[in-house]
Parts: C-alpha cells; structure tokens; sequence
C-alpha cells in the first residue's frame, strides 16, 4: 500500500471503510458516517465552518415573497370571481404585487448598482401604472403626465448622483444613456396617439437632450471616450 | 480609469449566462505548509496585481457588449468565510471581479471566467504566492520562463484576444456544432444554495504509471472512470439515455504559442455510448482516441475559427445586449449545456520554480456547477500530489463515491479526502 497524504500537521489518520478514503476529519466527507470521536482541530480543517442558517434564511424570504405574492394573487382572483365577476379588479392587485416583488428582490436585497435600482424603479412603476390606468377605461393620465414625470425624476436622480460621486461617474453613464433614451418614450407614445397631451411628452424629450448636452459640455472628452466605450460593437 | 478592455470572445459567453445559479466563478488555490499572514499577503497582492492588469478591471455596460475598465480601488484580501465559487458581490469586493482570500494555509484566488481561464488563474496565484514567500524572506528565486515575475513590466500580448490573433478564417457558414445531447445529471438542489466540495488527494507518479499502463494518459484515465462512474450510478438509477460525455476545457497555449494571461481555451467533448457489456478497457481505448482526435491542431484551429465567425457575425454584433444576452443564454443552456454530462478540468502538472517547491503542499482548481451540469470535477498536480475536486450543488454524492472507490479498488492507490461540508 502506498503511504496517503495527510494533510500538513496532522498526526490522525481516520479511514471509512465504506468509501475507501483516508480523512482527517472525524466524519467521512463523503457518506458522512461517524470515523472517530475526536473532533479535528480549527485550525487544522480544510474549510471553513459555515454559518448557513443566514443562507438559508435568505433564501427563504427571497422564495416566500414570490409564494407570497402568488398566493395572495389567487385568493385575490377567487374572491373576485366569487364577489365580482363582471369586473377584474384582480389585475389591480397582480400589478401591484409585481412591482413590490421587484422592489423587494431587486431594489432592497440584491447587490445591483444604484444606477440599476433606479431604472428598474422607473421602467417597473412605468408597467404598474400603464396597467393601472389601461385597467381603469385608460383615461390616459398615466402615458399623458405621470410616465414623463417618472422618467424626468429617474433622470435627475441619477444626475444628482453623478454630479455627488465625481470621481465614480462613469459607473452611472450606462444608467442615465439608458434614462436619456427612455425620456423619448412619452413622445413616441404621444405621437403614435396612446398619449393625447403634447406639453409633458415634449418636457421628457426635451430633458433628455438637455441632460445628454450637460454631459457633454461638463464631461467634455472623458464623457466622449465613454460614450466610444459604450457603443462598442 | 484610462485603460479599458473588451471582453475577450470566450469571456463575452461566460458574461451573458452567468446568474445565481451559474456564478461562472471558478477557484484556483495554492496550499503551503505554513499558515498564511494575510498583512503580508495584501502587500504581495498590492504588488502583483499590477503585474495583471487584465484582471485588475471592472465591468462596464454597453449597449452592444460590456466591456471591462481598470478598476482604480483596492483589492483587498479577506479570510475565507463563503463557500467556494460563490457570485461575486461586487458591492462588497469593491466591483472587482476577482477575489483572494485566505484560510489556514491556503491562498485562493477566484475569478470571474469573463477574466480569465484556468491558465491565466494559475499564473496569477503562482505569481501571488511567490511574491508572498519572497516578503516573508523565504529564500526563493525565479526566471522568467518559470512564472511571470512580479515587478517586470506587463506585455501587450499577455493582454491580447488570443482567439482574433490566431483565427484564420472568419466567416465559416455554419458555426454551431453538432454535438449529441448526453445523459444529464439531475438531484435536489442543496439546502441552502451553495457549493459542496468533496477533495481526494492521491500520489500522482503513481497514478500516471499507472495510467500509461493502461495505455492512456492521466486525464485519459481519468475521463475513463469517471465516464464508467457515472454509468454505473445512471443505471442504478435506471435512467435510459445512453451517451455519457465529458467536457474538458483544452487550453489552446500548448499549440497556439500565446502568453495571454486572457481566456484562451477550447472546449473538447469526449462521449462514450455506455452499456453494461463495454469492457473498461474500450472505454478507456474510445477516450484516448478522442482525446488524440479532439486535442490536435487542426482540430482546434477549425474550433477558433468556428468561434471567432460566430462572434463577429455582423447580427449578432448589432444587436443590444438585453436582447442578445438573453438569446446566448437560452442557446448556451439549450445547445452548449445539453452536450454534456459534466466537465472535467485538469490543470495538468503545474511547474514551479525549485526554489518553491518545499513551500508547496498541493494546488487545486474548483468549478462552479450550473442546472444542467450540477457536478463538475477540476484536477491539479503539484509537487507530484494530484487533487482531485469535485464541487456539487445537488444532495446527490454517489458519482463521487463511486469515483473514489473505483479509483482505490483499480489503482490500489489511498485516497484521502477532505469536504467542505456544504449542504449536510
């Protein structure tokens, strides 16, 4: 037989029978059957000891609020069919839990930039009221005034932000070209007849350029090399 | 802030299908025989990590592809406390897409694959540990040929895309290969989410003379059993599909003469259709030809090609990233994925400077599993010690029982094994 390796510094040797490997550790790290009564030293383990009850605690609220959401939507749906047939206030609600379940995986527990955050914030309570009022005879305040007025606040969030982190600018440039595009949508919206009120969409628009032009003439050269790097292909 | 990269053409991949289940982090470790001081190992990562600068980078988005950007911030080493492999916050790891950490006496490194490939990680950490011996005044030296000193200058062709410098053609009409698809591995998911680790250590001359016996080489014989390993699990489990593939990433150095630390591999996969009557010996003859086959020139100058007309085809190049990440992903769980069983990666022989050797215990490389490849095997020899590790995210370990007892029952050889105990 050949002599096993052992790992540096430790004398004991356990073997499992079962498996047909040597270990250090007192338990067989394969079928995990008891080897020997003394536990292996800290500072002769291989690995760390875990603390997986926070893991799993994680995980837990990050499956619930999706169980969560989807439980709450079907008693939702059941109680309408029962009270309410004629009318699908349900929507209402799935919209909702959508847009709560994004801003808690999303904007509360993932590590996403805040860049990120923002424009999923944006782009997610832009579906919610679109829905909302589509929902409700779209009486179109949510394309004609809210929609603009989101993207324009989404716009000047992150402009304060790059204005504030000065020497981290440029992790926000993605998030803000992406806003600037985005502040073009009422437009479109307007133009192809789903908005009927010009005034907001032309605000949005006109903000965009706006924000793209300060860039520009602030960012000046870096803004420029940036944009190269950005529009790669 | 003024040196940027793109991503290189396997990086882009590995970009687009990484999520919470598929960190494409993978783990490059060195083990010494002296506890590490982690005072002296951030001054030696302060010094090397501007020896690589293609891994002192962040990512950037773009609106056709991301690219990466010289990380101006600290990289700081901590003390291992997660699981191996685990997503990278890059949050918390000041938007590195690396990290080096710390246990006992081991240095491990683990890389974001869009970085870097096995290859480029384990020069990292030889270059790291060398650069920590030599500031705790052990008496090592170096040349240049051995590992890539830590205060030479950087070169611009250890941070070329190796794949555009030796493609040949680049407009092959039809990219995709045709690989089968192979029996899938499958299993609860581990409680909670993580990776589990189960390491075997076994003499490596040994195991390599034995290995020539059976006319194979050591990663022949290996692939062999493992092949064998799992067909005896499948058929216990009497699961029908019948082709058994492993996919071995083949580093493209040993016959492309590049020394970009940048992610320059291919990736062979070796299928063998199992039944109960095959002897282990044609298992073992059907590998080595393959192998043979799939490791050659030729061959892998047509994967280049192959490879580099996919990325520049002028369609996929134009169009935006949220929808082209979503489409490679879909085809690299679809098409890539289903092509194989697991993926094994040996590192091979890893060559130290002498003067290095008696600091060195053993060296391992740890793959991160993904869905439809929940157990991957990596394989490393130094100081004629291999580790073999095998890293799960399923409850299921009979693979890797098998695996170990075959190995022991065949060879004769002793095992010893050590877990990380994720999961259990």
């Amino acid at each position: 037989m050949l002599q096993q390796f052992q790992m540096d510094g430790v004398s004991s040797v356990n073997s499992c029978e079962d498996c047909e490997i040597y270990t250090n550790e007192s338990t067989c790290p394969i079928c995990h059957q008891l080897l020997s009564d003394t536990d292996i030293k800290t500072e002769d383990r291989a690995y760390p000891v875990y603390n997986q009850r926070q893991y799993k605690l994680r995980a837990q609220i990050s499956r619930m609020t999706v169980i969560g959401g989807i439980i709450a939507i079907l008693i939702c749906l059941l109680i309408n069919m029962i009270v309410m047939p004629h009318f699908l206030w349900v929507f209402y609600v799935a919209v909702a839990v959508f847009y709560l379940v994004v801003s808690l995986n999303h904007t509360i527990l993932s590590a996403a930039h805040l860049g990120g955050k923002i424009t999923a914030q944006v782009v997610s309570l832009t579906v919610l009221l679109l829905v909302i009022d589509g929902m409700s005879g779209s009486v179109q305040w949510s394309v004609n005034y809210v929609v603009p007025f989101v993207i324009i606040a989404g716009i000047l969030l992150i402009s304060i932000i790059i204005i504030k982190v000065r020497l981290k600018w440029t992790g926000y440039v993605s998030f803000l070209l992406m806003m600037i595009a985005l502040g073009f949508l009422p437009l479109i919206l307007y133009f192809s007849g789903l908005a009927n009120v010009l005034w907001p969409s032309i605000s949005a628009a006109s903000f965009s350029i706006a924000t793209f032009l300060a860039m520009l003439l602030i960012g000046n050269a870096s803004f420029m090399t940036q944009l190269g790097r950005r529009f790669h292909f | 802030m003024d040196q940027w990269y793109k991503i290189d053409n396997t990086g882009k991949i590995f970009h687009a299908v990484s999520n919470a289940s598929n960190s494409a982090v993978f783990r490059v470790s060195i083990t010494l025989h002296e506890t590490i001081d982690p005072k002296i190992l951030q001054e030696a990562l302060d010094i090397v990590v501007l020896r690589f600068p293609t891994l002192n980078v962040r990512v950037r988005k773009g609106l056709f592809w991301d690219f990466l950007e010289q990380n101006d911030q600290v990289l700081k080493v901590k003390e291992e406390t997660d699981y191996p492999c685990a997503p990278i916050d890059r949050k918390e790891n000041n938007a590195f897409l690396i990290r080096v950490l710390y246990f006992g006496k081991r240095i491990a490194v683990e890389v974001f694959h869009s970085l870097t490939d096995g290859g480029g990680a384990a020069e990292f950490v030889k270059t790291l540990t060398y650069q920590y011996l030599k500031l705790k005044e052990e008496n090592v030296s170096a040349e240049e040929t051995e590992l890539m000193l830590p205060n030479a200058p950087p070169k611009t062709e250890e941070t070329e895309d190796s794949f555009l410098k030796y493609a040949t053609v680049t407009n092959v009409k039809n990219p995709a290969t045709n690989d089968k698809k192979a029996y899938q591995l499958k299993g609860t998911q581990l409680n909670p989410p993580g990776i589990n680790v189960i390491q075997g250590f076994v003499d490596a001359a040994a195991l390599n003379s034995y290995a020539k016996a059976q006319g194979t080489s050591l990663t022949g014989f290996l692939t062999s059993l493992l092949i064998k390993s799992i067909h005896m699990e499948k058929r216990r489990r009497k699961a029908e599909a019948d082709l058994i593939t492993i996919a071995m990433p083949v580093s493209l150095r040993r016959h492309f003469p590049s020394v970009s630390v940048r992610n320059f591999f291919s990736v062979s996969n070796i299928g063998v259709t199992m039944n109960d009557q095959i002897p282990f010996d044609d298992v073992i003859r059907s590998v080595t030809e393959q192998l043979i086959e799939k490791t050659d020139k030729a061959f892998l100058q047509a994967g280049i090609n192959r490879f580099v007309s996919f990325q520049s085809h002028i369609w996929l190049r134009i169009v935006p990233v949220f929808i082209k990440y979503p489409v490679m992903r879909f085809a690299f769980n679809q098409l890539g994925e289903r092509a194989k069983t697991m993926t094994l990666s040996n590192l091979g022989n890893i060559k130290l400077p002498d003067s290095m050797k008696p600091y060195v215990d053993s060296m391992d490389v740890i793959l991160y599993p993904t869905n439809k490849s929940p157990i991957n095997c990596g394989t490393a020899t130094v100081n004629d010690k291999l580790t073999i590790t095998f890293s799960r995210s399923i409850e299921d370990n009979e693979i890797i029982k098998r695996f170990f007892k075959e190995l022991t029952r065949m060879t004769g050889l002793d095992v010893t094994a050590v877990s990380n105990g994720w999961g259990e």
